[in-house]
């Protein structure tokens, strides 16, 4: 029988809760740790080579605790300012500054100061994210780290090598010089090839991940995606670029986010108690959970809450917009910010939310969106089904796989059926009920469990 | 004796790229058989430093009106066109050519015809003896220029004007010439037909394909070279900065450099390095191209010579282009696996049928052949046993048919000067 080994240097490394291919990794690991007597679990050192780790200590960092950090206050509109002291100097600049440096100047004056206030915002933001994690991680015990004295794994040619997680931040070299080493079966994970395919969503991504998924394919023998939109995608790729052996390419699905047991109002933070009760009114609201950035489409809903307000006024319901600050979207959260819609509390922004709290707000939503321009899996989305919540998608092919054809699917750039979709669910109680009902009878949720059995078949068939 | 001066737009002191090497060898192959040869290299008085010219060799002034420097590809077109029209440079060259007392002026490539034109019509015209032409050409110059442009270039009417220029510029001294060089039997074909049976001045046609001087490699400095740069079993390119070098490279290797594992790297010696990370194709799939690329730039004689003799495959993805390629005789001669184009060995006789050349026409055969070269060195035949083979492709094999020409024509010209009537 062929021995196990799994890279968990991702889930190591990773101490704050786990976004989806750090929980991919984890997920697996903690499979075969219960199941697969006799796995290695190894994490690669800074000379490059795989160390394995001693057995208490791979239990440390599967654990929950590894990652658990209280939830700080969730930001909404009455924390951040709307104009920062650098955007106000830039406004007044721009409205002065022709009055007051030379015409030829003026232009790149101008840009220099769009420039400025881009990075002030974003490093704001970013000290914000760390003061809150800092005060986090005082307040919370965290498991030390692991021991680094072990020996180097030395795998064999039928043996299996998993390296699943955020590989090419840790660098795809180290499992491509293994397996020259020593023939080991090697398995990668293929989780979206967004910047192949939507550079432009990707800030200047698309050439180190080009490099990454050749890398790949020249080390392993299966790389296992998590839709057949990623499959096709890379396949795509490796036809694009001329690799001229390209490996097992299999989909294995992910599992369905877990849902979380009701928990009691009084039972969350001060800080989250407060912010759902600000939710609680009569309009209720629309629930979408994504990280803030360009690919999300956050834009789409931005302009369709503003057309509502413009028509219904009160009577319009709440957008909460639940995740991380991403990248590209400066200047939609300026816009957001200088908006009547946003100034009138109708749109919300979260994020470093608990889980309790995800639970409240997924329970009490309408509905929830999901209108991104292109996704790997959208774990979001199967979350809201794991709720038994109707979600309206864009028709992202991966998004229809997540959601296994229950919802309504529109293209990401149509903004009159979304906002017709939008109203239609929101003054309609009983078609989201028929929608919900379909939900619960139709949808197959899936665990973890199911997710690295399939895996360690599809790895165990590559011959 | 006979007398030859010999004309280029490149001195011949230390002889480095093609052009040079060739006319470096034709000179000494002359001199071997007794021939008094003199060389005038003309060039921009920015080319070369002082130190790699010779006694004869000519600078033209930076200042002249012939210059273009909306057209720096056509600069050899316009050295031509300087030195026979700014009278300073004119009288030293015509000083030079009175002195030697010439029998031929042998132009290597046609860009200096404009001022041997200028002295023979002079010499005519006070009824002195004038010297022969003889055209040793490299290739059919108006078609390289017209495909410098480069595949990507935007279509440019002022660059066709001047191609245009060189094809006329081509056709006077094709049939000005009393006796024509050429690097192939194709481009021998191709100047006669320029000529179209004019039988005005008779001349004669010799191939001479080009060739190299026998090398041997330093294992030390391989060793210490492939140390240096984390080499193991590597293809290698060389090539100039002529456009169409990288053009080649990219179109037979294109889409990119994927089918290279991650660790392994194509050495790139020679100027094509610089130009060949702008190539469009380069740019496409930067992230997985720079990676497998080694690029050395223009690198000691030695280092190549190590490098090619070291180097698992030597590629000639050489699509367009005339004459005969000096680096696909330096890849022959190595004796190592070299993988090419049909095109590259033009001016090689039956190379493709030779045991270490694998050739391919496409650019997915190319990446497969070049893959599965480098996984099964088996199948690359190296070439100890074809010794006789490799000599083929050395100088003196190579000019030999040049030197009989060479012979048999100063016999028919009485070796003198001939006398105008």
């Amino acid at each position: 029988m062929s021995r196990i080994y799994i890279d968990i240097t991702t889930s190591v490394r990773w101490r704050r809760p786990p976004v989806g291919i750090v929980r991919v990794e984890r997920e697996f690991a903690t499979y075969c740790l219960a199941h697969e007597p006799g796995t290695v679990f190894c994490e690669v050192d800074a000379s490059g080579r795989y160390r394995a780790l001693h057995a208490d200590d791979v239990r440390k960092v599967l654990d929950d605790a590894w990652c658990e950090t209280p939830a700080p206050a969730a930001a909404t509109a009455t924390h951040v300012p709307a104009r920062s002291r650098v955007q106000r100097l830039a406004d007044w600049a721009a409205a002065w500054g022709p009055k007051v440096v030379p015409a030829a100047a003026y232009p790149l004056l101008r840009d220099l100061g769009r420039v400025l206030v881009d990075h002030h915002g974003a490093f704001v933001r970013h000290r914000a994210a760390k003061r809150a994690a800092r005060e986090a991680a005082r307040e919370t015990e965290q498991p030390s780290s692991v021991t680094t004295d072990t020996a180097a794994i030395a795998p064999a040619r039928d043996d299996l090598f998993f390296s699943i997680g955020l590989q090419w931040h840790h660098g795809a070299m180290h499992a491509y010089k293994l397996k020259r080493a020593s023939g080991v079966r090697v398995v990668e994970f293929c989780h979206d090839t967004i910047p192949i395919e939507h550079p432009e969503h990707s800030g200047s991504a698309k050439q180190p991940f080009a490099e990454y998924f050749t890398c790949l394919a020249h080390t392993a023998d299966l790389i296992a995606t998590n839709s057949d939109s990623s499959r096709d995608g890379l396949h795509a790729f490796y036809r694009r670029v001329g690799v001229l052996r390209e490996p097992s390419l299999r989909t294995v699905r992910l599992a369905t986010p877990p849902v979380h047991a009701m928990s009691e109002a009084a039972s969350l933070a001060e800080a989250e108690a407060s912010a759902l009760d600000r939710l609680t009114t009569a309009t209720g609201y629309v629930l979408y959970v994504s990280t803030f950035e360009i690919r999300k489409n956050h834009r789409l809903l931005f302009q369709i809450w503003k057309d509502l307000y413009a028509r219904r006024g009160e009577g319009c319901p709440m957008l909460v917009l639940v995740g991380m600050f991403g990248w590209g979207v400066n200047d939609l959260w300026a816009e957001m910010q200088a908006s009547d819609v946003w100034t009138a509390g109708k749109v919300v922004m979260m994020h470093h939310v608990s889980d309790a709290m995800l639970a409240h707000l997924y329970r009490e939503c309408l509905f929830t969106v999901f209108p991104s321009l292109y996704e790997g899996w959208g774990l979001a989305a199967s979350e809201s089904l794991a709720y038994g919540k109707l979600v309206i998608i864009s028709d992202a092919p991966a998004l229809g796989e997540a959601t296994q054809g229950l919802v309504p699917a529109i293209h990401p750039l149509d903004f009159l059926r979304w906002r017709d979709a939008i109203e239609h669910y929101v003054d309609d109680p009983a078609a989201r009920s028929a929608i919900e009902a379909r939900i619960r009878s139709g949808y197959l949720p899936r665990g973890w469990d199911e997710f690295s059995r399939e895996l360690l078949a599809a790895a165990r068939a590559v011959a | 004796m006979m007398r030859i001066v010999q004309l280029t737009t490149y001195p011949l002191k230390s002889p480095r790229h093609g052009g040079q090497l060739r006319c470096a060898a034709i000179r000494d192959g002359y001199r071997r058989i007794g021939i008094d040869v003199e060389t005038i290299a003309v060039m921009h008085e920015a080319q070369y430093r002082a130190g790699e010219r010779e006694k004869n060799d000519i600078a033209l002034p930076g200042a002249s009106t012939f210059w273009n420097l909306e057209q720096p590809r056509f600069v050899d077109l316009q050295t031509g066109a300087c030195l026979a029209g700014e009278d300073r440079a004119y009288q030293a060259f015509k000083h030079i050519l009175d002195r030697a007392q010439v029998d031929a002026i042998q132009l290597e490539q046609p860009w200096l015809y404009p001022a041997a034109k200028r002295y023979v019509d002079e010499r005519k015209a006070r009824g002195e003896t004038t010297p022969h032409i003889i055209y040793s050409s490299q290739n059919i110059e108006w078609k390289l220029k017209r495909d410098e442009r480069g595949a990507h270039d935007a279509p440019n009417a002022s660059h066709m004007i001047e191609v245009r220029k060189v094809e006329a510029l081509e056709l006077d001294v094709a049939m000005a010439s009393d006796l024509i060089v050429a690097c192939t039997d194709e481009e021998a074909q191709e100047l006669k037909s320029m000529r179209n049976g004019s039988t005005d001045t008779p001349c004669a046609f010799v191939t001479a394909s080009n060739a190299i001087a026998p090398f041997e490699a330093d294992s030390a400095r391989l060793a210490s070279l492939k140390q240096r740069h984390g080499l193991d079993r590597y293809p290698i390119f060389v090539g100039s900065a002529h456009p169409p070098n990288a053009d080649g490279f990219w179109r037979m290797l294109e889409p990119s450099l994927a089918f290279l594992r991650p660790d392994e790297k194509i050495v790139v010696a020679g100027g094509v390095g610089h130009i060949l990370h702008d190539h469009p194709i380069c740019r496409a799939w930067s992230g997985i191209n720079e990676p497998r690329l080694l690029t050395l730039g223009e690198i000691d004689r030695g280092d190549l010579s190590a490098l090619l003799h070291g180097a698992a495959v030597i590629l000639l993805p050489i699509t367009t282009g005339g004459g005969s390629n000096l680096k696909t005789a330096e890849a022959i001669y190595t004796g190592n696996p070299v993988l090419a184009t049909k095109h590259a060995l033009r001016g090689y006789g039956d190379a493709a049928q030779w045991p270490t050349i694998t050739i391919t026409e496409t650019a997915d055969a190319f990446r497969r052949g070049l893959r599965a070269l480098l996984d099964n060195p088996a199948l690359a035949v190296r070439g100890d046993a074809y010794r006789k083979i490799r000599e083929r492709v050395t100088w003196d094999h190579a000019l030999a048919p040049l030197i009989d020409a060479i012979r048999d024509f100063a016999q028919q010209h009485s070796v003198r000067a001939t006398s105008d009537p």
